[in-house]
């Protein structure tokens, strides 16, 4: 138990995958500037995250080890991840049209989304365990969703402000991020303290 | 846009100025900001990823009129993350210090959203050769932002410049390594400074261009279809 | 050519077709590039390890894998690979264990010699993602020779506080990674005080 706070808490906070590791950076610049359509992809990419951790998982253990497939992970993670999509975004088209409404826009981007093939060959370089996988899975889009709404609230207070003319656009985006990259920061070594 | 008019030199070109997928198309920003902590993971990167748009345009330009356009977009995936397997295996046997310090994003060449675009919107429409150039240039163009952005980061936050030390900017000389520059903040704030002087750059060198101001496309990738869905939604 | 783009957008069987046929052709591909680079990269993988074998354990001669054996009922993965010790005479003296523990980048891989006696004496960091110039520098033989020769069986921490384990200096910001070899030497140390009989004994039946 206490090793899957560990696992959700550093990849929320410590490593997260923005601010951190890089990942997810074109979603992230590309739809923070308003909190709502923030948080609807991030809730799209915290659902594509676990269910593509938890069935990644099954297949690299009880098909591409076993049978020493290991170089058809990357063609075989990514088929995985896109047909999941696809089939996410039928299921709730049917089942769940509120929650259609509200994510489908967001679904298809995903596929392409680096966070998400990111995760899964995490999980594995990490060897990680099944629930494991899952919550950082699952941690990862909750990362994602915080660097998101987090930002979605500096791009609004820098739509008022006055930028240099030189650095407007997406140059002060950029330096914003940074700058709350640097607070991420902070958040170091903090694991340790809380879970000693 | 006519290709036909596109001279082999302007074709090749275009990828390292005009349209710099990193500088001026913002594509491809996550490995640009996160392995160019050293000039050399910058042109490791940058060649892995230019072998990958290589093959992936000269095989996608060959197959432009056997693949079916229903599955068109899963199709270029498949021979995408073909030519990104090898990559990796190469590198894994051949170098694999630089195949240590890339980590997950050679993978991640899959999901590089220059190479499915350059796929979608020129090697699906062109024929071989002029697809092979493009190729390059776009190779060469990234290669060249992910270096210069790496050197920059590695000279102000390591005092070293491809490996070799430079003693003026180590610890004990003129100036101490400025460590945030190699630090995640290192990354975005380098990659902010490129774009203001590559704007600026090129409004000098075209005034017509001037007037577009880069616009990020959500998921930045144009050759997603779903992209125009969401820009809506954002506008 | 247009037409016959639209002829073939109407059959979706010969669509999935051919993106079955696609994915056939690049899989056979990489199983050929495969056949190609597994054994330079096994061979590779073999070659450094025996580098890095010898580095940490300098009196032995020749080192076995007992993984296979050993890993087997232990649910702990952090513990990568066990090897064997031998001198010239093929007697087992001591063991070197690959452990993993997490650093500021991500996991920290370590190599450690440790004798019968459970006292460590060779370190090597394998391989780690910390940061540039703060946390890489646990890959130095200032830092890693802090965990060598000191009294055996006793497990090290960064804490003063703590007074039944050996001290070690952390490495000025670069607390978590210093931390990180601090719980994989530790690791490695637990392994082997649970695992030394058996370890000794395989040794004798060859």
């Amino acid at each position: 138990m206490k090793e899957m706070f560990i696992i959700l808490f550093s990849v929320i906070f410590v490593d997260n995958f923005v601010l951190s590791k890089f990942l997810g950076i074109c979603p992230f610049l590309g739809v923070s500037k308003k909190l709502n359509t923030a948080m609807g992809m991030s809730m799209a990419v915290i659902l594509v995250m676990g269910m593509s951790s938890a069935i990644t998982y099954p297949i690299n253990t009880f098909l591409l080890v076993p049978n020493g497939l290991e170089y058809l992970r990357t063609i075989v993670f990514i088929l995985v991840i896109a047909a999941l999509v696809q089939s996410i975004e039928t299921i709730i088209k049917k089942l769940l049209p509120p929650l259609y409404d509200a994510l489908g826009v967001y679904l298809p981007l995903i596929t392409t989304n680096c966070a998400v093939l990111g995760v899964v060959l995490l999980n594995i370089s990490n060897s990680l365990s099944f629930w494991g996988s899952v919550v950082n899975g699952v941690g990862a889009g909750i990362g994602f969703m915080l660097a998101m709404v987090l930002f979605a609230g500096v791009r609004a207070r820098l739509e008022k402000a006055d930028v240099p003319k030189f650095l407007r656009g997406l140059p002060i985006t950029l330096i914003a991020a940074s700058i709350v990259s640097v607070s991420f920061m902070g958040f170091k070594g903090i694991i340790e303290k809380l879970f000693a | 846009m006519s290709d036909k008019k596109l001279t082999p030199l302007k074709n090749f070109t275009k990828g390292i100025l005009a349209e710099n997928p990193v500088l001026r198309l913002v594509l491809g920003t996550c490995p640009a900001l996160a392995v160019t902590t050293t000039g050399k993971n910058g042109l490791g990167m940058g060649l892995a990823a230019t072998f990958v748009l290589l093959g992936s345009n000269i095989v996608i330009s060959l197959l432009r009129n056997v693949i079916p356009n229903k599955v068109r977009i899963p199709s270029f995936i498949v021979i995408i993350a073909g030519f990104v397997s090898i990559v990796q295996m190469l590198m894994k046997a051949y170098l694999q210090d630089l195949d240590r310090s890339l980590g997950i994003f050679i993978p991640l060449i899959v999901v590089n959203c220059i190479i499915l675009a350059r796929a979608e919107m020129f090697a699906s429409k062109n024929s071989v050769l002029p697809s092979m150039i493009d190729a390059l240039g776009m190779g060469a163009g990234f290669t060249a932002a992910l270096v210069l952005m790496g050197s920059i980061r590695e000279i102000l936050g390591n005092g070293s410049f491809f490996d070799l030390s430079l003693p003026v900017l180590r610890s004990g000389g003129v100036i101490e390594p400025i460590l945030i520059f190699i630090l995640p903040p290192g990354g975005f704030f380098v990659f902010g400074i490129l774009i203001a002087l590559s704007q600026k750059l090129t409004q000098k060198l075209d005034k017509n261009a001037a007037r577009k101001e880069l616009k990020i496309s959500c998921g930045m990738c144009k050759g997603c279809e779903a992209a125009d869905n969401c820009s809506e939604k954002e506008g | 050519m247009q037409n016959r783009k639209r002829e073939f957008k109407e059959l979706g069987i010969v669509s999935a077709f051919i993106l079955f046929a696609i994915t056939i052709i690049v899989t056979a591909l990489l199983a050929g590039v495969d056949q190609f680079t597994e054994p330079v990269i096994s061979q590779h993988q073999v070659e450094e390890a025996e580098i890095s074998h010898e580095h940490v354990f300098e009196d032995a001669v020749t080192f076995t894998d007992r993984s296979a054996e050993l890993l087997k009922d232990h649910d702990d993965k952090r513990v990568v690979t066990v090897f064997d010790a031998l001198d010239e005479d093929g007697k087992v003296i001591g063991v070197v264990l690959e452990t993993l523990a997490a650093g500021y980048g991500g996991d920290v891989k370590v190599m450690t010699g440790i004798s019968p006696e459970l006292e460590i004496v060779g370190l090597e960091v394998v391989s780690n993602t910390e940061t540039p110039g703060l946390g890489t520098k646990i890959t130095e033989e200032s830092f890693m020779g802090r965990f060598i020769g000191k009294t055996p069986g006793v497990k090290f921490s960064l804490k003063t506080e703590d007074s039944d384990m050996t001290h070690i200096d952390a490495l000025t910001g670069a607390t978590l990674s210093s931390r990180a070899v601090v719980n994989a030497v530790n690791r490695a140390l637990d392994f082997a005080s649970d695992n030394m009989d058996t370890i000794l004994a395989g040794g004798d039946s060859q």
